[in-house]
């Protein structure tokens, strides 16, 4: 039963920590010397409005990061350098831009005033 | 006067209906389109209102989109509703949202409300397109709509105006031409009422003293000549009066009366070997002026013989419901027997005559309630019936 438990407890933090994994990886360079996440966010809402064109877009970003395939400025791009944004596999890239979205989304903090 | 001229009124009245129809038409179609025009302006004015409110809320939602603050608050634009779409037209946020949205139109109506359609570009907060709508003032509408009808009323009134104006104007010259004819006649009248009254009397008087003319034929023929001069008289004033007269309703013995008067007639038919024959078979009483009874048979009989050849036959028949004269004479086509019973009308203008005998039979008919029934056959001869109720 011992046993059981442990192994129910490993499983559940594993997945906790795969949640958790995507977004902190990008976080690590994102609140320091690279742009923050939440204009980036912005950036992309700005330019594909829905979030599937928005997740399509950086997950096509973080794949194969290049100068064109950046969406930000190009003041920015000049001084953060896309090109050496690290690559993530596709699966960790969608994890990413999933959290990323459900994280910064505006439109759930908007109150619709009553009449 | 006496005398009418319902014919041209009655014409006139048809042209004065076609004019006023056909204006009501017209200006019926000229106002719907006016109406059509202030209308979809009055929709395009409050468009531009509902497109203007709507241009407001760009710089609220790019304010939104750089806010850090944790809780925002949707952007309200007073008198119009909004709603946000994505690029993908799916529903963001708003304070209404709308059950059906026209992606290929800007503006349209729906239920009373105006809605308006923009694509907004950048695409601040993530919304790509915005709809609004704004309840349709229908104020302007219904003053619109009170107005024309307002205006088509006065304008209907004006013409109806006019045509009455101009239906007196094209009268004048007839009424004018109806009132010298009735003047005419009745001086004529007059004029005769002397001379025919002393030939009558003078004639009787010369029968009574010198016995040896009372057979002469010359004599003879002034008399019935006198006679038919002296119906005339009556039946010209009797046309005169007729409106003025005072009608002494009596029980009058139509039968006897009836051959009293085919008797008196019997002479004229005679000098034109016209063979006269009574049918009448039943004894009627019939309710009515003497002197319209008179003039009801007199006229018809008075016709049957002018209108009779030499050697020819005319039947008097007193039936139960009607009393009918028959004729074997020149008769009428159709379209004379249209008009026959008019004032003035005369089917045969070789004979002479007024043309206001039928006319006199049928104000007669009239004014008892009873049916006149007039049937004619060129060549063949002509059957005059007076139905009656028993």
């Amino acid at each position: 039963m011992g046993r059981v438990a442990f192994i129910f407890v490993l499983l559940l933090e594993c997945m906790i920590a795969k949640e958790d994994t995507a977004l902190k990886r990008c976080a690590v360079c994102h609140e320091s010397k690279a742009p923050p996440l939440s204009r980036i966010y912005r950036r992309y809402l700005m330019l594909y409005s829905s979030k599937e064109r928005i997740r399509n877009k950086m997950v096509d970003f973080l794949v194969s990061p290049s100068l064109q395939k950046s969406a930000m400025p190009l003041g920015m791009r000049k001084r953060f350098n896309p090109q050496a944004h690290p690559a993530y596999s596709k699966t960790v890239a969608k994890e990413a831009a999933k959290e990323l979205i459900e994280k910064f989304d505006i439109v759930p903090r908007i109150i619709v005033p009553k009449r | 006067m006496s005398i009418t001229f319902e014919s041209e009124k009655k014409a006139l009245r048809r042209f004065l209906a076609l004019y006023l129809i056909s204006t009501f038409f017209l200006i019926a179609v000229g106002l719907a389109i006016f109406y059509n025009y202030s209308f979809h302006r009055i929709i395009d004015h409050q468009n531009s209102v509902l497109k203007f409110r709507t241009s407001l809320i760009v710089p609220m939602l790019r304010k939104l989109h750089t806010s850090i603050e944790p809780h925002l608050l949707y952007p309200k634009i007073e008198g119009i509703h909004t709603a946000l779409y994505d690029i993908d037209k799916n529903y963001l946020i708003g304070d209404f949202k709308p059950e059906r949205v026209d992606w290929h139109r800007e503006f349209w109506q729906e239920d009373n409300m105006l809605y308006y359609r923009k694509n907004l570009e950048p695409y601040y907060i993530g919304a790509a397109n915005i709809v609004a709508a704004m309840p349709l003032d229908k104020t302007p509408i219904i003053v619109l709509r009170n107005r024309i009808i307002l205006a088509f009323i006065f304008a209907m009134l004006f013409v109806f105006f006019i045509s009455r104006w101009l239906g007196k104007l094209f009268l004048a010259p007839v009424r004018n031409t109806f009132e010298l004819l009735n003047r005419f006649i009745q001086d004529t009248a007059h004029e005769l009422n002397t001379p025919v009254s002393t030939i009558v009397t003078n004639v009787e008087l010369f029968k009574n003293l010198y016995f040896e003319f009372e057979s002469s034929e010359e004599l003879r023929r002034i008399e019935i000549a006198s006679k038919r001069l002296s119906r005339l008289y009556d039946d010209l004033v009797y046309l005169q009066l007729n409106h003025k007269r005072r009608r002494k309703i009596e029980n009058i013995s139509f039968d006897k009366l009836l051959k009293e008067r085919a008797d008196y007639f019997a002479s004229f038919a005679a000098r034109k070997n016209i063979e006269l024959k009574n049918e009448i078979d039943i004894s009627v009483l019939k309710e009515m002026d003497r002197e319209d009874a008179i003039k009801l048979i007199d006229n018809l009989l008075s016709n049957s013989v002018k209108y009779t050849r030499y050697g020819g036959k005319i039947w008097v028949r007193l039936k139960k419901g009607f009393f009918e004269v028959e004729d074997s004479g020149i008769g009428m086509d159709k379209e004379a027997l249209k008009h026959v019973t008019k004032r003035f009308f005369r089917a045969d203008e070789s004979v002479g005559g007024f043309g206001i005998g039928l006319h006199i039979v049928y104000e007669i008919v009239n004014f008892y309630g009873w049916e006149l029934d007039i049937d004619s056959k060129k060549e063949v001869g002509t059957k005059v019936r007076v139905i009656w109720e028993e």
